[in-house]
């Protein structure tokens, strides 16, 4: 297969391997300075930024109500506005806020769980039995209808998005840290550990934690993505992010109903999506060959 | 072979009574009474409590639960709150409309992903091997939500050779039924079909350095023979598991693509019954959503042991 393939190809179950070469100091500015890496993280810097200045370069906030609704572009609505006469570009940048917002939470929640339960596996035999069937169901369960699943316990909205997210994401990060711990446990460097007498969570935490932090670190590009992707899911399908707070999903839903009239209601959102998904991807991937790789 | 099989049965049942317990937990999560809803925003406390009493809701949970196992198990699904009628007698107006799509979309994506997987495995040109390739990365980019809304602007708003969305009856105008799948199906297969062709592709080049491949090849065998009899039936292993996650997941693609492209079917059905806290229904729909899921895989690995015999015996290479 060509080195082209995207991390996000691949199977959930190929459990990470950790490398075995030692890790050099450069690794992670390596990875930023490829060409892949270097165009994702500008991809992804470019869409924060642009949503987190953009709003104090606009004359309208995304709630604000205009006369003029479905308006197409022009020098005053740069993008136009929606149905109620709305700034659609403000309503984009607020949308990217949102969805920023919910997968830097969502995310690194469930990474540091995902862990803590894939690390588990040496702990015990029982415990981890259980935490394996759990990830087992909660990864044959599509987002969308383990997303639905929580909208029904809380209601809709920010908190179930993040909930959905983070469901389904841990048992991922979860797996992968498992994977590549089996991987480090018959290295001589736990042998030499265990000779010279460490306990074992000594060992655990000092010694196999930041050797298989790298897997973790991948693998968090990819889930972004993933995440972005679940809110537009649920967002799209009416579950996730609810009127009047826009989110990329939540827009792209209300744009959907008006593509012959302003097809920029829906493709803005989309774009914004893309760069984000594009960027996370090459990113991972560039981490992949440079960290893991070496 | 039977054994095997009854042991995933067994263990795929525990799997379901298991969610079961979890999605009918989700009720007693869910805000706001059930009885007050549908006795409506001014009904009278005595109204309210009349309701939950015949709903049962007056019970304890676990006769709650138990209640409702029993009559899931004897055929009953109850009734919706809000819709009023059977939810057996819903789900039949709107099962057809989702299985013509999920079909359809899983009838693509095996399409799609073969072709893409023996064409990278197989073809001699560079350029073709990176088109392919880009083609698929940026499918994987998409998910459905965006490729649907990417494609109704496309063939319908642009080109206008496509409907948008709707659905028409499969029998009565075929070929307006017919035309108005293409779209969604295409939606939901895209972002699946590159994963499964990759997987392909590289467990074909794994097969191709097989000694059986040389023996074929000095029988004289063309390469194309080669190719379709040897090569790719014993490179789908990876492809076929992976199959069977991918449908148990198309049913979270076919609630988005039923949303976006406007179709009535037990997606639009579940989003419905959960915003309108309709939760007896959305219980329903959700378990059977999830034995579905449970089902496919139960098949793909059926399908597994029947190819590699050392599956089902539990033997390790």
């Amino acid at each position: 297969m060509s080195t082209t393939a995207f991390t996000g190809a691949e199977s959930v179950d190929g459990g990470g391997q950790a490398p075995v070469v030692p890790r050099s100091r450069g690794r992670y500015w390596r990875a930023v300075r490829s060409p892949r890496g270097a165009i994702g993280l500008a991809l992804v810097a470019f869409v924060i930024l642009v949503s987190v200045i953009g709003p104090f370069l606009l004359s309208y906030g995304p709630f604000e109500q205009g006369p003029n609704s479905l308006q197409q572009p022009g020098s005053d609505h740069l993008m136009g506005t929606d149905e109620v006469g709305r700034d659609l570009l403000a309503r984009v940048l607020a949308g990217t806020r949102v969805d920023l917002i919910i997968t830097l939470v969502a995310v690194p929640v469930a990474a540091v769980i995902g862990t803590l339960l894939g690390l588990v596996a040496v702990v015990s035999r029982v415990a981890d039995a259980v935490v394996q069937r759990m990830f087992d169901v909660l990864i044959g369960v599509p987002a969308v209808i383990l997303g639905i699943g929580v909208a029904i316990a809380i209601a809709p909205g920010m908190e179930s998005v993040m909930i959905a997210i983070a469901l389904v994401t841990m048992p991922i990060f979860g797996r992968q840290a498992r994977g590549a711990l089996l991987g480090q446990l018959s290295l001589d460097y736990v042998a030499a550990a265990e000779v010279l007498g460490y306990p074992r969570r000594r060992i655990m935490m000092r010694h196999i934690l930041p050797n298989i932090v790298d897997v973790i670190f991948v693998r968090f590009a990819v889930e972004m993505a993933h995440a972005i992707m679940i809110e537009g899911g649920l967002s799209v399908v009416g579950l996730g992010i609810q009127s009047p707070q826009p989110s990329l999903g939540s827009m792209i839903k209300d744009g959907s109903s008006y593509l012959f009239e302003t097809p920029l209601y829906a493709l803005a959102p989309i774009f914004v999506v893309l760069l984000l998904v594009v960027g996370y991807f090459m990113v991972s991937d560039a981490l992949n060959q440079a960290v893991l790789r070496t | 072979m039977t054994r095997y099989v009854l042991r995933q049965v067994m263990s795929g049942l525990a799997v379901l009574l298991a969610t079961s317990v979890i999605v009918f937990g989700l009720l007693h999560l869910a805000p706001g009474d059930p009885a007050s809803i549908l006795a409506g925003p001014d009904a009278a406390e005595d109204t309210i409590a009349a309701i939950r009493t015949e709903m049962g809701l007056d019970q304890h949970p676990v006769a709650q639960y138990l209640d409702w196992l029993r009559q899931l198990l004897t055929g009953d699904l109850g009734m919706s709150y809000t819709l009023g009628q059977p939810v057996s007698e819903l789900i039949g107006q709107r099962i057809g409309s989702t299985l013509q799509l999920t079909v359809t979309a899983t009838f693509l994506m095996i399409l799609l992903g073969t072709a893409m997987g023996v064409g990278l495995a197989t073809s001699k040109s560079r350029v073709i091997k990176q088109g392919i390739d880009s083609m698929a990365t940026l499918a994987l980019a998409m998910p459905p939500f965006v490729s649907g809304v990417l494609l109704i602007f496309l063939f319908a708003v642009v080109w206008g050779v496509l409907p948008s969305g709707g659905e028409a009856s499969l029998l009565g105008e075929p070929a307006d039924a017919v035309s108005r799948l293409i779209l969604p199906s295409i939606a939901m297969a895209l972002p699946t079909a590159p994963v499964l062709g990759r997987l392909l592709a590289t467990e074909m080049r794994r097969t191709r350095d097989q000694e059986f491949v040389l023996t074929a090849q000095a029988k004289g065998a063309s390469t194309r023979w080669i190719t379709w009899r040897h090569v790719v039936p014993n490179s789908l292993g990876p492809a076929i598991v992976e199959l069977g996650i991918r449908v148990g997941h198309l049913l979270g693609g076919v609630v988005v693509a039923e949303a976006i492209f406007a179709r009535a079917g037990l997606g639009s059905l579940l989003v419905e019954a959960v915003q309108t806290r309709d939760y007896r229904l959305a219980q329903v729909l959700l378990l059977l959503g999830i034995a579905v899921m449970i089902a496919a895989q139960l098949a793909t690995e059926v399908c597994m042991a029947r190819l590699d015999p050392r599956i089902r015996l539990g033997v390790s290479s």
